[in-house]
């Protein structure tokens, strides 16, 4: 069994060994794409006065008749828009490189240029190349010696072979050949005017017309001679006006093209001799190229032309294959594709591609689904509408078609000696030569569910790429359980095993890195194509490619699986697109196999419109390392020299814009330009606008950081740019220092002035006061006066009249018994009683007075009460109007209460005294209620009594019907009542009065005792 | 012994008075005087067996003078008869042995009854009524009373002094005690509490 696979083995090998011996794919030699750059796309004018590729800063620089530009594969920086540099923008006659590689050009005037830091810049006006000598001088850094010889044209055809010099001189029919030497010429020889010149490794050559060669062998005194030389690689030449014949450019030390016709040949020394070699055979026609540059890590070719502007040619890496049988009712997109016997290819859906004559068999004799696989037995795996195909590579026929268990867009992978098969039923699994049976149906999957691609982690685990993410399944557990699934969720599709690391490519959410049970995104570019990544493959280089929906992405594996083990920063890509000669950019994915590697070298990738192939090895992973410079310096609309950054810039500026040269010819894909202004955020510009706008920039210092790189280079080439924006005078340092100074002087005058008004107010307020506090003093006094007075006369009246009063009634009294005389004795008794209305008078008046103009008692005491209602009684029992009434203590004995005796004496007094006056017959009485905290005093009187009004009259003091009506009952002068309410009010008790007209009156005061 | 009464007291209509009521108690002398030098001139030239006293005469405070006749007539029966509030003087009367007071205010049968009971012999007691210490005035002294005496009648400090024949530092001294002692702020505060408390002047 071991041999029989051995000799399929073989004869496999075998086959494949004939397709790269004899690869009928297309694999031509490079092509290139030419694109026309002339005035209507940004070059002054159509006429090249030259051109000079600056390969350290890679800039191509294009003299034209209307100026001076330089090119970085995008866009045209002009030059000569300032006063300083307005002659760039005139007519330029040649633009030459020196000898230390300096680029310098010549104005129509014989002044001269060059340039230094990526711009031009003016010799002194005294420079003038007028002549050959002075030419020769300037570019190759000669004494200027004080030429006495003949002058010379220049010609821009001179050489410098070891130490010597030489020139052509173009004449109508001949050119002279001359040696410079000290400053003066030698003249040699006669050249045809069609034999040119160029020297490689330090040996001079001259090639006539028809592409013959001769070099210099000897020269000495004036003697010069030429030996013929053999050549290899020129094709015959065509020699027609149109073609314009030879030319030859010597570009650079041992770097010499030479053209003809639609031919570009490099030149070289070879072992044979001179030998040129086809760069391309594609030039066009009839351009009247005059001047040629070549970019050689780009091989992009630069012509210039006299009168149709520049012609930039770009070589074409890719190749767009299509089907060779296809029509209208055959798309030509394609997906999985397979390599025939007979070194052609056929997709999935059976087209063929290839230029193959000899007849092979068909791998895909019907349409099948996306997904094959290929055994380690070479039996290739499909789905179609018959069954689970498996169809023999090394025999070229169908193995087996199988029904055995559901199908549906299968896609497999092989454990070991077991195939397994998934889709939306279930897993299936057979060994390589047996029957599929259903390892586990899915009970249950989204909608278009569909498993896209397989990969064994290990003998008992498999990656599964599914529309509803990634899956992993498990042999030993016969599981299938979802791993991960993005947040967009979208289709997991292609996956690729990079020594362990998994290459994840999505629809819609870029690429994933799945290790160890453990997935990362990897960042996107920074146009998000890599949102839809179809496929991943190896080269040779170690380099993976990732195809996408707008082209071909390259990243080492290194810098991939640095990206896991090291962080984001470390990832490095280069794109891949329309300038690389990628035509249709959209390729297609989510089948298997998807990119494949042909026998001699290619790799092929299913496009959207045909196979797209090419050879790794010819994409050179050359890391170009673009550079920016600061070209000028745009403030207010004006154009400045960058070395205006070198000095304050103007504190009116309103608009500051720095425009950045931007060198690598790099795509605008792989271009990564960011600037930070101050501690702002980085921002990210494109390669067709690197001009850095900075609207009304704040005065004072400002630090704008610049970092460029390409995206196959981690490093960023970092600048810092420095500028200060003066302040205006009036926000000045000094000026601040100023207003401070008048702040200070202002807050000091105003503060002088407030307490100035302070004090003035001060003193109206002191005197104010004064005068105030003089009138309250004195209003004091009076009123204290006016109180000692009234004090005063209450002393007077108690010790000068009530008491006298009171004795004068007892005298008179004495004396009613002492006289016998009747009118006497009546008149007495009228002094006694009227003596004794006036006691009680003056002593009630003297209470009211009293009471009136107290705002506080004295500490309660405890009293007998019973005593002291006995007292009251007695006192008040001379002023009864009737002998009849009777005045009655009910008052209990040794009723000891807490309160105001002489208040309460005086109070209960002026009561009686009122029920007195209103009672004729009957008795008044006095009682008491006690309580715990508190007793009720009741007066009742069987007198007249009064309405309800006149009682809420007595109690209030307030009702104005009553005080109308007041006569009726009014008895007294309405004293009595008064003192009554003012120390009811200053006992805090509660007086209550009810009586009835003509039955009598009941007065209760209520005290607390508390 | 034949009861010889002396009034003493500025108005005469109340000496007539109590002469009139004393007329009914007994058969003997009863003289007046009006002010503390003529009682003081009737006790030398006469023996009297009872003195009823006001307390405030026009000349001064008979509190000058008590200790001198306690003195002189240690025997003879003194009944204070004022308007003054007992609780105020009762402490200095008992210090100077008398136990008799009669306030001015009282009805006129207590009036006679008291009156009675003087010229009989039988003591008035007042102890209950002294028991009830509420009244700031209470607290001061016998100089203290003196002085406020003046200072509610308005004089001055170098006018009492000259009055009592104290030191002007010393009645400015008496003044703050009282001052202190009835919690008194100003001399309006003062005449205020002397009202609220019935301390006639």
């Amino acid at each position: 069994m071991y041999i029989k696979l051995a000799i399929k083995q073989y004869f496999f090998i075998l086959f494949l060994a004939i397709g790269v011996i004899y690869p009928n794919v297309s694999h031509a030699q490079l092509k290139y794409s030419f694109e026309r750059i002339n005035t209507e796309n940004g070059l002054p004018a159509n006429t090249i006065k030259g051109v000079q590729f600056d390969d350290l800063n890679r800039f191509l620089w294009v003299a034209t008749e209307s100026g001076l530009v330089r090119y970085n594969g995008h866009s045209f920086q002009t030059f000569g828009d300032n006063e300083a540099s307005v002659n760039y923008n005139g007519r330029i006659v040649s633009i030459n490189r020196k000898q230390d590689g300096t680029i310098f050009g010549r104005f129509l005037d014989e002044s001269v240029f060059y340039i230094q830091n990526n711009r031009p810049v003016k010799e002194s006006s005294s420079l003038k190349i007028n002549y050959t000598n002075e030419y020769l001088n300037y570019k190759y850094g000669l004494k200027n010696t004080n030429y006495k010889g003949q002058k010379i044209s220049i010609s821009n055809k001179d050489f410098k072979v070891k130490d010597s010099y030489y020139a052509f001189l173009e004449g109508l029919r001949e050119s002279k050949f001359y040696k410079y030497n000290s400053g003066e010429f030698d003249s040699l020889t006669f050249f045809k005017n069609k034999e040119q010149g160029f020297v490689l490794q330090d040996r001079f050559f001259i090639i006539d017309e028809i592409g013959k060669i001769k070099e210099l062998v000897t020269e000495k005194k004036g003697v010069v001679q030429f030996e013929n030389r053999t050549s290899k690689g020129l094709l015959p030449v065509n020699v027609n006006k149109l073609s314009g014949g030879l030319q030859v450019f010597q570009n650079g030390k041992d770097e010499v093209y030479l053209l003809n016709a639609n031919f570009l040949y490099k030149v070289i020394i070879g072992l044979n001799g001179i030998e040129f070699k086809i760069i391309t055979d594609q030039l066009p026609n009839s351009e009247f190229i005059h001047f040629m540059q070549m970019d050689i890590i780009t091989n992009t070719i630069y012509l210039g032309t006299d009168n149709r502007g520049l012609l930039i040619g770009r070589p074409s890496y890719f190749t767009r294959i299509m089907p060779f049988d296809y029509n209208a009712t055959n798309s030509s997109a394609v997906y999985a594709q397979v390599l025939l016997s007979n070194g052609n290819i056929q997709s999935n859906s059976g087209q063929l591609f290839g230029n193959a004559t000899k007849n092979g068999p068909l791998v895909f004799y019907r349409p099948a689904a996306t997904n094959t696989y290929t055994t380690s037995e070479h039996q290739l795996l499909m789905t179609n509408s018959d069954g689970i195909v498996e169809y023999d590579l090394l025999k070229d026929r169908i193995a087996q078609i199988s029904n055995d268990i559901e199908h549906d867009r299968n896609s497999f992978i092989q454990v070991d000696s077991t195939i397994y098969s998934f889709s939306v039923m279930g897993i299936g699994s057979k060994t390589l030569h047996g029957k599929w049976k259903m390892k586990l149906h899915f009970v249950k999957t989204p909608v278009g569910f569909m498993s896209y691609q397989c990969e064994k982690i290990n003998n008992n685990e498999i990656l599964v790429t599914t529309s509803d993410g990634l899956y992993k399944y498990t042999i030993s557990a016969n599981s299938f359980k979802r791993i991960f699934r993005d947040k967009n969720g979208a289709n997991f599709r292609a996956i690729y095993n990079l020594r362990g690391y998994y290459l994840i490519g999505t629809y819609g959410s870029g690429v994933y890195m799945f290790k160890d049970g453990i997935i990362k995104h990897i960042p996107l570019d920074p146009n998000k194509y890599l949102n839809f990544t179809h496929c991943f493959i190896l080269d040779e280089q170690d380099r993976i490619w990732a195809t996408t929906n707008k082209g071909l992405f390259m990243s080492p594996a290194k810098a991939l699986i640095d990206f896991w083990e090291k962080g984001p920063g470390n990832i490095a890509y280069k794109y891949y697109g329309k300038l690389d000669g990628i035509d249709v950019l959209e390729m297609n994915g989510g089948c298997n196999p998807c990119a494949i590697k042909l026998p001699n070298g290619l790799i092929s990738i299913p496009g959207i419109d045909g196979l797209i192939q090419f050879d790794p090895k010819q994409l050179s992973d050359s890391k170009v390392i673009p550079k920016a410079f600061l070209d000028k310096v745009v403030i207010n609309n004006i154009v400045n020299v960058p070395e205006i950054l070198d000095h304050n810039l103007p504190s009116n500026i309103k608009y500051l814009e720095l425009q950045f040269g931007v060198s690598g010819m790099l795509s605008q894909e792989d271009f990564m330009f960011e600037y930070k202004s101050d501690n702002d955020p980085w921002v990210r510009l494109g390669i067709l606008n690197t001009n850095i706008n900075i609207g009304n920039p704040s005065f004072g210092a400002h630090k704008l950081n610049i970092r460029i790189r390409s995206s196959n280079n981690k490093k960023w080439e970092t600048q810092e740019i420095n500028f200060y924006v003066d302040f205006p005078w009036y926000l000045n340092p000094f000026m601040i220092l100023f207003y401070i100074g008048c702040l200070t002087s202002l807050i000091y005058l105003y503060i002088k002035l407030r307490v100035i008004m302070y004090r003035r107010k001060q003193a109206e307020l002191e005197n104010e006061v004064l005068n105030k506090t003089h009138s309250i003093r004195t209003m004091n006094a009076r009123l204290t006066k006016r109180n000692q007075a009234k004090d005063q006369v209450i002393a007077i009246m108690n010790h000068d009249i009530l008491t006298p009063l009171k004795y004068l009634h007892i005298t008179a009294d004495n004396l009613v018994n002492q006289i016998q005389d009747p009118n006497a004795k009546k008149s007495i008794q009228q002094i006694s009683s009227t003596t004794k209305e006036l006691e009680y008078q003056t002593a009630n008046m003297l209470n009211w007075v009293k009471f009136e103009s107290l705002e506080q008692l004295p500490p309660k005491q405890n009293f007998d009460l019973h005593l002291l209602v006995n007292n009251l009684l007695e006192f008040v029992d001379p002023f009864k109007q009737n002998c009849d009434v009777q005045l009655l203590n009910t008052i209990p004995p040794e009723t000891i209460v807490i309160n105001w005796p002489e208040q309460l004496r005086v109070l209960l007094y002026n009561i009686v005294m009122n029920s007195l006056r209103s009672t004729n017959k009957g008795n008044i009485s006095i009682s008491i209620i006690t309580n715990k905290s508190d007793f009720t005093i009741i007066i009742q009187d069987t007198g007249k009594g009064m309405s309800n009004s006149m009682a809420k009259y007595l109690v209030t003091g307030k009702s104005k019907d009553e005080v109308e009506n007041l006569p009726k009952y009014k008895t007294g002068n309405g004293v009595g009542y008064q003192i009554i309410r003012s120390l009811v009010a200053l006992m805090k008790a509660k007086i209550e009065i009810n009586s009835v007209e003509g039955k009598g009156t009941t007065v209760k005061l209520y005290f607390n005792q508390l | 012994m034949e009861t010889r009464v002396i009034i003493a007291d500025d108005h005469s209509i109340v000496r007539m008075g109590l002469s009139a009521i004393l007329k009914k108690y007994h058969n003997g002398v009863t003289d007046e005087v009006s002010n503390c030098a003529q009682l003081m001139q009737q006790l030398q030239t006469e023996t009297y067996t009872h003195l009823i006293l006001d307390i405030i005469l026009p000349d001064g405070n008979s509190l000058e003078i008590i200790e001198n006749i306690n003195n002189l007539y240690p025997k003879m029966s003194i009944l204070i008869h004022s308007m003054q509030p007992i609780e105020v003087y009762g402490k200095i009367l008992k210090k100077y042995h008398i136990h008799s007071y009669l306030h001015k205010g009282v009805s006129e049968n207590e009036l006679n009854f008291h009156l009675e009971s003087f010229i009989k012999g039988v003591p008035l007691s007042f102890s209950k009524v002294i028991e009830n210490e509420v009244n700031p005035f209470s607290t001061l002294a016998v100089r203290e009373l003196e002085v406020l005496h003046y200072l509610l009648n308005g004089y001055r400090t170098k006018e009492i002094s000259t009055m009592l024949g104290l030191k002007m530092n010393t009645i400015s001294t008496i003044k703050s005690v009282i001052f202190e002692k009835v919690k008194a702020e100003s001399f309006t505060h003062l005449l205020q509490l002397a009202h609220v408390h019935q301390i006639s002047y």
